[in-house]
């Protein structure tokens, strides 16, 4: 056979090196020992070893019954407001009346978070809540994974960790301690997001937002993400942060890879808006718009069958039914509370003012929001705006909650 | 590896029933829809492929070595000296891939424009003078015939009755809601336009967002829940792997188009149940697309349905890239494979490609969309459409269904057919790898070379052609590819400089890899199809 004949020169280099043969054992070793990997079996998980038959599987798969693709919807509150006819601006139309505009967002009057909760869950990362707003709760809870990091170094090395916050929080009208949460980031080293759509264009004495409320330097922040649906009248949202960060982003960021481009209009629309608010224009827009703030929360104060929460300076103030006036007309669960709110907007809706309740999918929520009714200030309310829309809250207020 | 040597035929992806006898067993006529071309990769292209990877690896390795040790300046953005002791933020291969290969490309992508994206489109013209870390705008524009933009049924327009009626639109609701749909972002245009979509798509009720993407990824968890299964083709968009990840469904995955497969996986996924448990599934919902956009391929919807009715699956059709551009009257994959609509449960599209606009849309029964108006993030959480955009669509919809009282509707319709047909069977017939399916207004031409791939894009702008490149990782890593985005615009002269510009390049790069179709000039095609219709 030639073969044998081919691999004599193969084995000639062994002679002519002069190879100790301890060489050829470990080579040998070596060797068996991969040949004893691959035949290594495959680890798999515990599979049924039942073989059904064909009849069996038919009857299996006849039984089968898929349920329906959606359950009836029972929840009674209405999943839509009324239709708006025109442009929202201080007042709206609804059905052809003229009434004043307490719901949308249109905090520097330039018109005419729910969404970090999804994305942290898209992110299929680890994610620990802290207690809305409680930097000692974060902190406890910091030092927990920081007890845990110690004792697995290679693991904490490896996993980046972010603090999620909003500069104001839109479900409660709260503004996060900026300054201590990056205390709190360069101690345990983790990055900071700071979710700004309520803040931008409110806080900061040019508008810039919780940064500029606190003072910190935009740099400390690793990403400041803002809707261009609030303080800018337009549709759509930015990112922005340190070139590394936002260079990444392009790249791999999702919404820009794989979603339609912004239109036009409503980039131009954002971009016009955000020349008015660096202009001495935006610093009138800002004065108003801080005492209109100071004006409403003042009013809210006086009326006795609500708790306000919400805080200095923050443009989304929430209204809650008093636990006082709720004992009183005996109002107990969520669904009920719900249910006067809505009453009580509707009734307010037919006295010239769209109020709106704040709005949640209450299955979809981890933890229950406390029923309230939103107020959206704007720059451009006028005073008399504002307090007819307010005594008409308070009016009704009494009469509901009249027990 | 999918290379096979020796001789090749074109591997029609084409997947009949096995049992033929099937009372909804569909018909000769829709077999024939659906056969699609796929040649395989040439032997020693994939070689050659896979070489030129290996080397800028290697090279990208060299270089990486020379900036570690300050021999080579890093011009990447660095991060803070402060955060050096953070956990870093991106991983390894990610920004090997971006700063070794992607940065030698970068001029291909996310080019700027400043014009409407219509049958034409002017490119800002940019110069790098640092191979590719930044650019600056050279301040000259080219004017360019645009193959790149998803512009169907050319209603990316700046003038005409689209676009007075959406500056009418701002005019009377101004730019946004600033509010959602749940509290008070519900304008009268929301309203007429959710009714215009149920009837053109032939649903019962309809539900519109602000935005495709998060059509699909924040309304699926609606549908489906844990105990559920997802059956989704492995081509499937972004927006739907996002969307299926947050439902907490099983999900599984079948192979392409790959009808067998998937009733492989209907069989033993309701034979066995739930994993773990074998619990019955709650429900089973096949997720599929009407035109895959990287392939230009059609989902094999009359197969779709048969499995759909004998398991008792739901069907979730995305029809972003074949509303308004498939069937005789535009109403997509559906209307194009005469199928019923009432057979697809789900039927999800966007409006940003044939409609001009922005946003999507589910349509299905009352029910279904009245959960939809309960439970989405997107109508409870997300800013409203805009009322402009409503408009634009609502002014497009009713020219494409005629409601306008004109024909302009369906001669667009009829444009983009022939339009589509005429580029991919001269790109076909001059010796290319083109896949997918003739009725799709994607073409994808096979370059596979990522220097190719980005020179064939130099060298189309030069000659007044912009065209969209693709390349890992958003194909298989051998299979970079060419996209081109057929329109109703587009004249025919259009298409043939784009032809005669595509055939310059392919000699001078060497394109013409089909080993079905020998290589021929644009001019002998051109004079064969002359022949030929002459001969009719």
């Amino acid at each position: 056979m030639s073969s044998t004949e081919r691999l004599h020169p193969l084995l000639e280099v062994f002679t002519v090196w002069d190879v100790p043969t301890f060489h050829l054992v470990i080579e040998g070793v070596l060797i068996a020992l991969l040949v004893y990997v691959f035949s290594l079996k495959r680890y798999r998980p515990k599979q049924r070893n039942v073989k059904l038959t064909k009849q069996e599987e038919e009857e299996l798969l006849r039984e089968w019954k898929p349920e329906p693709l959606v359950e009836p919807v029972k929840e009674h509150l209405p999943d839509e407001g009324p239709v708006v006819e025109g442009v929202a601006g201080v007042t709206l139309t609804i059905g052809g009346e003229e009434k004043i505009n307490m719901g949308t967002y249109n905090f520097l009057g330039l018109v005419g978070d729910k969404r970090a909760e999804k994305g942290l869950e898209a992110s299929r990362s680890k994610v620990v809540f802290f207690k809305h707003n409680d930097m000692k709760d974060l902190k406890a809870k910091l030092e927990e994974q920081a007890v845990i990091d110690r004792k697995d170094r290679n693991k904490a090395m490896a996993t980046r960790r972010f603090i999620v916050v909003e500069g104001i929080y839109a479900n409660t009208g709260q503004i996060c301690p900026l300054d201590e949460l990056v205390k709190l980031k360069y101690q345990y080293k983790v990055r900071l997001v700071v979710e700004e759509s309520m803040s931008f264009g409110v806080l900061g004495a040019s508008g810039k937002g919780v940064t500029e409320h606190f003072n910190v330097k935009m740099e400390d922040v690793d990403m400041v993400c803002v809707s261009l649906g609030m303080s800018l009248g337009s549709i759509g949202g930015f990112c922005c942060g340190r070139s590394f960060v936002v260079d990444h982003q392009r790249l791999s960021g999702q919404g820009y890879c794989f979603s339609a481009s912004l239109p036009p209009l409503l980039a131009n629309a954002a971009i016009s808006n955000l020349n008015v608010l660096d202009s001495g224009e935006g610093k009138d827009l800002l004065r108003s718009l801080r005492a209109n703030i100071a004006h409403v929360q003042k009013r809210v104060q006086q009326i006795e069958e609500f708790e306000w929460s919400g805080a200095p300076g923050s443009a989304v103030v929430h209204v809650h039914i008093s636990p006082a006036a709720a004992k009183r007309n005996s109002i107990s669960t969520h669904n009920q509370e719900d249910h006067v709110l809505e009453d009580m907007c509707n009734k307010a809706l037919a006295e010239g003012v769209a109020f709106v309740r704040a709005n949640y999918i209450v299955t979809e929520e981890k933890f229950p929001r406390r029923p309230s009714i939103r107020l959206a200030v704007s720059a451009k309310h006028t005073q008399e705006h504002l307090d007819q829309a307010l005594d008409v809250l308070a009016r009704i207020a009494k009469t509901t909650l009249s027990n | 590896m999918k290379a096979t040597r020796g001789p090749v035929v074109p591997q029609a992806r084409s997947n009949r029933s096995s049992e033929s006898n099937d009372a909804t067993a569909p018909t000769k006529a829709q077999q024939q829809m659906t056969q699609e071309e796929f040649e395989p990769t040439p032997f020693w292209v994939a070689f050659a492929t896979y070489f030129s990877y290996v080397m800028l690896f290697l090279f990208g390795l060299l270089r990486d070595a020379l900036r570690a040790n300050n021999i080579e300046e890093v011009k990447s953005a660095k991060e803070l000296d402060k955060l050096k002791d953070f956990t870093s933020l991106y991983h390894g291969f990610e920004s090997f891939f971006t700063r070794n290969m992607y940065r030698r490309v970068r001029d291909c992508f996310n080019r700027p424009i400043c014009s409407v994206p219509g049958a034409t489109l002017t490119l800002v013209e940019r110069r790098t003078d640092d191979y590719g870390w930044t650019f600056t705008a050279t301040g000259e524009k080219k004017e360019c015939i645009n193959l790149g933009s998803y512009n169907y049924l050319g209603f990316a327009e700046n003038h005409g009755p689209c676009a007075d009626a959406t500056i009418e639109a701002i005019k009377t609701f101004g730019v946004t809601g600033s509010s959602s749909r749940a509290d008070l972002g519900t304008t009268t245009l929301h309203r007429r336009l959710e009714t215009s979509v149920a009837r053109f798509v032939g649903k019962e009720d309809a539900v519109v967002f602000g935005m495709g993407f998060a059509t699909n990824s924040t309304n699926m968890p609606v549908l489906v829940d844990k105990g559920c299964l997802l059956l989704s083709d492995e081509l499937n968009h972004a927006s739907l792997v996002l969307g299926a990840r947050l439902t907490g469904a099983t999900i599984k995955v079948f192979r392409h188009n790959d009808m067998e497969h998937l009733e492989g996986l209907l069989r033993s996924s309701i034979i066995e149940g739930q994993p773990r448990t074998g619990r019955a599934w709650k429900k089973i919902l096949i997720v599929v697309e009407g035109v895959y956009s990287m392939e230009g391929s059609l989902v094999n919807l009359p197969d779709v349905i048969r499995l759909k009715k004998k398991y008792g699956a739901y069907v979730y059709l995305d029809e972003a890239h074949s509303i308004g551009a498939l069937g005789p009257t535009g109403r997509g994959v559906v209307e194009h494979f005469g199928c019923d609509v009432n057979d697809v449960d789900i039927m999800m599209g966007t409006f940003t490609k044939s409609f001009g606009a922005a946003g999507g849309y589910i349509a299905a029964d009352k029910a279904i969309i009245d959960s939809l108006r309960a439970h989405s993030h997107s109508q409870r959480y997300a800013t409203a459409m805009a009322p402009p955009v409503a408009q634009q669509i609502l002014s497009a919809l009713a020219i494409i269904s005629g409601e306008d009282g004109t024909t302009r509707g369906q001669e667009r319709i009829r444009a983009l057919a022939r339009n589509s047909a005429y580029f991919r069977q001269a790109a076909q017939k001059m010796g290319f790898i083109v896949y997918g399916n003739d009725a799709s207004p994607i073409v994808p031409v096979l370059i596979y070379h990522p220097a190719k791939n980005a020179a064939l894009s130099r060298m189309m702008k030069d000659r007044g052609v912009a065209i969209v490149v693709v390349g890992y990782p958003a194909t298989p890593i051998v299979e970079s590819r060419a996209r081109f985005c057929i329109s109703a615009a587009h004249t025919r002269e259009q298409l043939d400089h784009c032809l005669q510009a595509l055939d310059e390049c392919a000699g001078l790069l060497g394109l013409k890899y089909s080993l079905v179709h020998p290589p021929r000039s644009f001019a002998d095609v051109k004079a064969i199809a002359h022949e030929a219709s002459a001969l009719v």
